[in-house]
């Protein structure tokens, strides 16, 4: 069975066609937001990592239907006026991308963390990452990058 | 797709609406929190959902020392909010640390943990030592203890679990709790919570609970009765160790073999009293 849904993807309000028993990561992925990597579809991974409503979730865990009416915010939305957004351009800059498939979902994690904590411990970012899963990296740079952004976000503030 | 058989989907915003739906959905219907389970365990025999995602039961208040949740309110509301950190010195919160991840708290919700009676529930045993009550709606309120959810005859269909209350503790009550796991964030290999309240006769009342066995958690009555009457010195926490070990009969799954669960019983229960009775030396010192 077919329904259609409202969803405010970064930024726009689109109507959306979805099966009655799809989830968000299907529905996101169909509609162009391929920054939704599919990884394990338990809710393991992270790879899958939205904001929903401001909050990161797994999208594999949401069914679309459910989502009718929310805001879901995509890595495809950080970018602004060409610029990238600070935890993005740390990622180049501290080097922490290697195959990036966990890329966009420790981006979601970092992003619900510093809205939460802006100037979290290294433990609570250790902890906020915890279900992100990278197979390539061993998190320390990943988790430097997010500690630099939380001090330039903090520096800005200052400012 | 996960739930290939879904053909109706419901967002009722009125409890009544939603018990009605219910019934009227039949045997194919299930009631829909944040639906983590209901997609896990992409079974064909989901032919309709009623999404409680539309009823006003997401919050958290304080009533005088309890604390009421609404069974909509996600395990990250309540591990963030004031009342759960004040509520014996963040028992609450310390038990959610230790759920799935941020990712899956930010949705998962608390009736769904404490319905669904997965044996590894981490939230279970520990309001179950809390002697949590609940109210249940099938046209009407229905009040009681939350281990009513955990009889072997208990029958859920049909009914919502709206609300769910921590008691107020009486002065001179501590908890904890406590979980083994391969990994940060696996499911529990074996938890414990634990409850004790002492007077300046000893100790009063003691509530311990084992989950993950790997059945459901369950009371352990012996090591509660090894510790009532007792100062909680390091000796009675000893005994109490090695009655649940005694009692609590443990099974081997993918996670572990039965005789080292029995061994983390024994680990499980001592480190989870210490914890209790160091929380109850910084609560009456
Ligand atoms: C990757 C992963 C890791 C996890 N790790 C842990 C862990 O470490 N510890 C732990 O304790 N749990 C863990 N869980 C389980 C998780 O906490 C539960 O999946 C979650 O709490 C269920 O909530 P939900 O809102 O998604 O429930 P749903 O999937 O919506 O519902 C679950 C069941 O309860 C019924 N139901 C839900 N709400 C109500 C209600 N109000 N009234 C009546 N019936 C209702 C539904 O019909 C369904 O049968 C994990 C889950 C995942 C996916
Ligand atoms: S794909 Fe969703 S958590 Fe792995
Ligand atoms: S960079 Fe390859 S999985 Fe993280």
């Amino acid at each position: 069975m077919k329904q259609t849904i409202a969803l405010t993807i970064n930024g726009t309000r689109r109507s959306i066609e979805t099966e009655l028993g799809e989830t968000l990561l299907e529905v996101l992925r169909r509609n162009g937001m391929k920054s939704v990597k599919l990884g394990c579809d338990t809710g393991d991974c992270g790879a899958c990592a939205v904001l929903l409503d401001g909050s990161a979730v797994n999208a594999c865990m949401v069914l679309a239907v459910a989502a009718d009416g929310k805001d879901v915010d995509t890595v495809e939305g950080l970018e602004h006026d060409g610029r990238l957004h600070p935890m993005q351009q740390a990622m180049i800059d501290v080097g922490a991308v290697q195959c990036g498939f966990c890329t966009p979902g420790i981006l979601m994690s970092g992003i619900d963390l510093l809205s939460r904590n802006p100037d979290p411990t290294e433990d609570e970012v250790r902890e906020a990452l915890a279900g992100n899963l990278c197979r390539c990296t061993g998190y320390v740079k990943q988790v430097d990058v997010i500690l630099a952004t939380a001090r330039l976000q903090a520096g800005e503030t200052d400012a | 797709m996960q739930l290939t058989h879904l053909h109706s989907y419901a967002r009722p915003t009125d409890l009544e609406s939603a018990v009605e739906l219910i019934r009227e959905g039949g045997r194919g219907t299930r009631v829909m929190a944040a639906g983590t389970d209901l997609i896990l365990s992409g079974s064909d025999e989901i032919t309709g959902l009623v999404d409680l995602g539309g009823l006003a039961l997401s919050y958290i208040e304080d009533r005088g020392g309890a604390v009421a949740i609404g069974a909509m309110t996600t395990l990250t509301e309540l591990l963030e909010h004031p009342a759960a950190a004040a509520y014996l010195d963040g028992v609450v919160p310390e038990m959610l640390r230790r759920v799935g991840s941020p990712l899956l708290r930010n949705v998962a919700t608390v009736g769904g943990n404490l319905v669904r009676r997965q044996p590894w529930s981490d939230v279970i045993p520990l309001f179950r030592a809390l002697g949590a009550s609940m109210t249940l709606f099938d046209g009407e309120d229905r009040s009681g203890p939350i281990d009513d959810l955990y009889a072997e005859a208990a029958h859920l269909t049909g009914t919502i679990l709206t609300e769910v209350v921590l008691p107020r503790q009486p002065a001179g009550t501590a908890a904890a709790f406590w979980k083994f796991t391969r990994s940060a964030v696996d499911i529990a290999t074996l938890n414990c919570a634990a409850l004790i309240q002492a007077q300046e006769s000893g100790c009063v009342r003691a509530r311990v609970f084992v989950g993950a066995t790997p059945r459901l958690a369950a009371a352990v009555p012996s090591a509660e009765a090894a510790l009532v009457g007792t100062d909680l010195s390091a000796s009675a926490i000893a005994a109490a160790a090695r009655a649940a070990a005694d009692e609590v009969s443990t099974g081997d799954d993918l996670r572990a073999t039965a005789a080292y669960r029995t061994r983390l019983v024994s680990v499980g229960v001592t480190r989870c009293l210490e914890k209790a009775q160091e929380r109850l030396e910084g609560v009456t010192s």
